[in-house]
This record gives C-alpha cells, structure tokens and sequence, in this order.
C-alpha cells in the first residue's frame, strides 16, 4: 500500500530542506563567503604565534576587523598576513599582539591604535608586536620562582585576552 | 572610581621590574654620547651602566636613583613613549594637556621603576640581535639571565630623532610599555574622561615621589 499523496510531498519538502540546511552549514563551517567584503593586506611580525591559526580574528577593541591569511617563517619569526576590512584605518604606531580567549580559547590578534598620523598603506607593516602568551611558560617561571610571589601568572593576567 | 593602574600588580608581581629599571639606567658618561648612532651600542651602553650601578649597593640609595634618572633622561625618548601610551586619544588633546600628561607620565614611569632598584638580585643581560623593522626604528632583542631561575627575554625598541638613536619602549616577556599602558588609559579615558586619568595619575605620581622622597612633578 502506497503513502498518500500529501505523505509524499511532506516527505518530499523535508527533505529539500535538509539538503538546503546542509549547504548552508558547509558554507558556514567552511567560512566560503559568498562575496567576501572588501579588504586589504597588513603584515605584522611576531617572535611566536604559538597556536594562531589561519582563519582566525583580528579584533580593534573587540570588533572583528579581518581575519588572519597566512602564517609564513620569515627569519625565524613568524610573519602573519592579515586581510582587513577596507575603511578601517591602521595608523603607523598600532601595536599587534595576539591574544587567548578564555584560558585555553581560540588565539585572535588584537590591534590597539596609536597617535601615528599615517594610515599604514596596503601591504604596510605593523611595526610594534607583542608575541602570544604561551600558558606552559608561565607555569614553568611560576613553578621556578614559587619562592618570590608567584611572579608569571599574576603579572600575565593583562595577555589573557578579552576579560 | 578609581581605576587601577597595572604598573603595581605588574610590579608587584613581575619580578624582573628590578630589571627593566636596569634598562631605565644609563650612567651619564662620554662613552655614552658617543655610541649614539648604533641601536645595539646605545641599549649596550645603557644597560651595562644601569647594571653597574645596580650592583653597587655602597653609596646612599637616593644618589643611585638620581645616578639612573640622568642617564635615563639622556637615552630615552619619554615624549614618544607619552604620545604612544596614550594612542589615538592623543589627537584629541591641545597642546598644553600633551605637556601636561608627558611630563606627569615622564615622572610617574621613571619614579615607578627606580623605587624598585633595590629588588636587584644579581640579574644579568645576554645581549641578542638587532633589526630594523623601518627606517629610523629599531628593535634590540637580548635576554635577562636569572640566577637559577628561566631567563626572559627582553627587547628594546628604538627611535632616531636628530641623529640620536633613543629608547622609546621596553617588552619584557612579551608585555609592552606602551602596549600595557595604552589598554589601561584607553579604558580610564573612555569611561571617565582625560580629566580623570591625569587627576589619577598625578595622584599616583605624588605618592611615588613622597615614597623617593623627591620633590613631585620632577622634569
């Protein structure tokens, strides 16, 4: 015996549904922006990036601005490309640093502005930078100088990110 | 309201702040001059008599601050640092309140470290590389040896302003100066205003400097 009419099409729409949530989630999942905005290219230079991903957020003041491009090894250091949203303006005395979200959250790259009177052009450079905190440092200094007030972990509290 | 400035919990907490006092020092000298057109010299020379007179405990403890605030005044760029501390809301001030805050903030951060010089327990500095990120800036790495504890690296950031090669931020273990500074003053500004931050820190200020027993306001 066959379903009814109505049965079917229901069956049916369902199961457009799921195949159209589906691609929406691998298009999320994926990060494929159907029209990525427009943006352009900074560099900035760090002695570690310990964990920075591809993909991962560049923030001003918590807002998300671009994204993280490339991670290359140029003279031992890590250089990060960046791609930012094109109207934001970096001045030539910003300082990069990466941070943690959470204690073993996701690493963003956080931009603080400075007093520079030059926006940096595309494909400038960030100048200054702070390296990323790396968690199995600080417990290495604090185990080491347990003797003399716990010295890394309170002193780090300020690269720990958002809070 | 009353904001808290991270210089006391990081000074209270990173006990290397004796060190970084020892990049703060330099003592006033020929030599000193004359290195002044190599960005590794410079920060050699400074950091090697800040050393000295951290070692030399003998003399009275007021002379050996004032000893490394001479050579402090000589060798660092304190208008830059004050101008960068205080990032974008720099634009929005005059000019007298860009005076005002350099020389209040010129003292704070001189007296903050040299209250601590007695902390100095026989570090060491390991001198590193030197690079040049832009023309008229650059960047000297080195590495602070602790006895029997992790060394911790250090670099010094450098600007060319008339020939001079000048000190302008100092990141200890991955934590800037300036970089400390501008989140906290951005935070204090934005909330209470510019007026506040100044009256804080001159507060601050005035208290450093009963503690050094120096006259406050020092320039």
């Amino acid at each position: 015996m066959y379903a009814s009419r109505t049965t079917q099409l229901i069956v049916g729409v369902f199961g457009l549904a799921g195949i159209a949530a589906l691609a929406v989630l691998s298009l999320r999942l994926g990060k494929v922006g159907l029209f990525p905005p427009p943006s352009y290219t900074l560099y900035a230079g760090f002695d570690n990036v310990a964990g920075l991903k591809t993909g991962d957020a560049v923030e001003i003041a918590g807002v998300a601005v671009g994204k993280v491009m490339a991670i290359d090894l140029a003279r031992y250091r890590a250089q990060v490309a960046m791609r930012i949203a094109n109207g934001i303006k970096v001045d030539d005395e910003a300082i990069a640093s990466i941070k943690t979200s959470g204690i073993i959250g996701d690493k963003y790259v956080s931009i603080s502005l400075g007093a520079g009177n030059r926006p940096l052009k595309a494909g400038g450079t960030i100048r200054q930078t702070e390296s990323a905190f790396v968690l199995e440092d600080a417990i290495g200094q604090l185990i080491n100088s347990s003797g003399s007030s716990g010295a890394a972990a309170g002193g780090k509290d300020q690269k720990q990110g958002k809070k | 309201m009353r904001p808290r400035f991270g210089i006391y919990a990081i000074m209270r907490n990173l006990l290397r702040a004796a060190v970084v006092s020892a990049a703060f020092a330099v003592v006033a000298g020929a030599a000193a001059a004359r290195a002044a057109d190599d960005p590794m010299e410079v920060v050699k020379v400074v950091v090697n008599q800040a050393l000295e007179v951290l070692r030399d405990q003998r003399g009275p403890l007021h002379d050996r601050q004032e000893k490394l605030r001479r050579i402090v005044d000589a060798h660092f760029d304190f208008t830059t640092m004050s101008r960068s501390a205080l990032g974008y809301h720099w634009r929005d001030l005059d000019a007298g309140q860009r005076a005002d805050f350099t020389r209040t903030f010129t003292s704070f951060i001189q007296d903050s470290y040299l209250s601590k010089i007695q902390d100095y327990s026989g570090e060491q500095v390991d001198f590193g590389r030197a690079t040049q990120p832009d023309p008229g800036y650059a960047q000297v790495m080195a590495k602070i040896l602790q006895p029997g504890k992790q060394s911790v690296p250090i670099s010094y950031m450098l600007k060319q302003r008339g020939g001079q090669w000048l000190i302008y931020d100092v990141t200890v273990d991955e934590i800037s100066i300036i970089a400390n500074y501008r989140n906290q003053f951005n935070r204090v500004i934005n909330r209470n205003g510019f007026a506040s931050l100044m009256a804080d820190l001159k507060n601050k200020q005035r208290q450093l400097a009963a503690d050094l027993g120096t006259p406050h306001a020092h320039d």
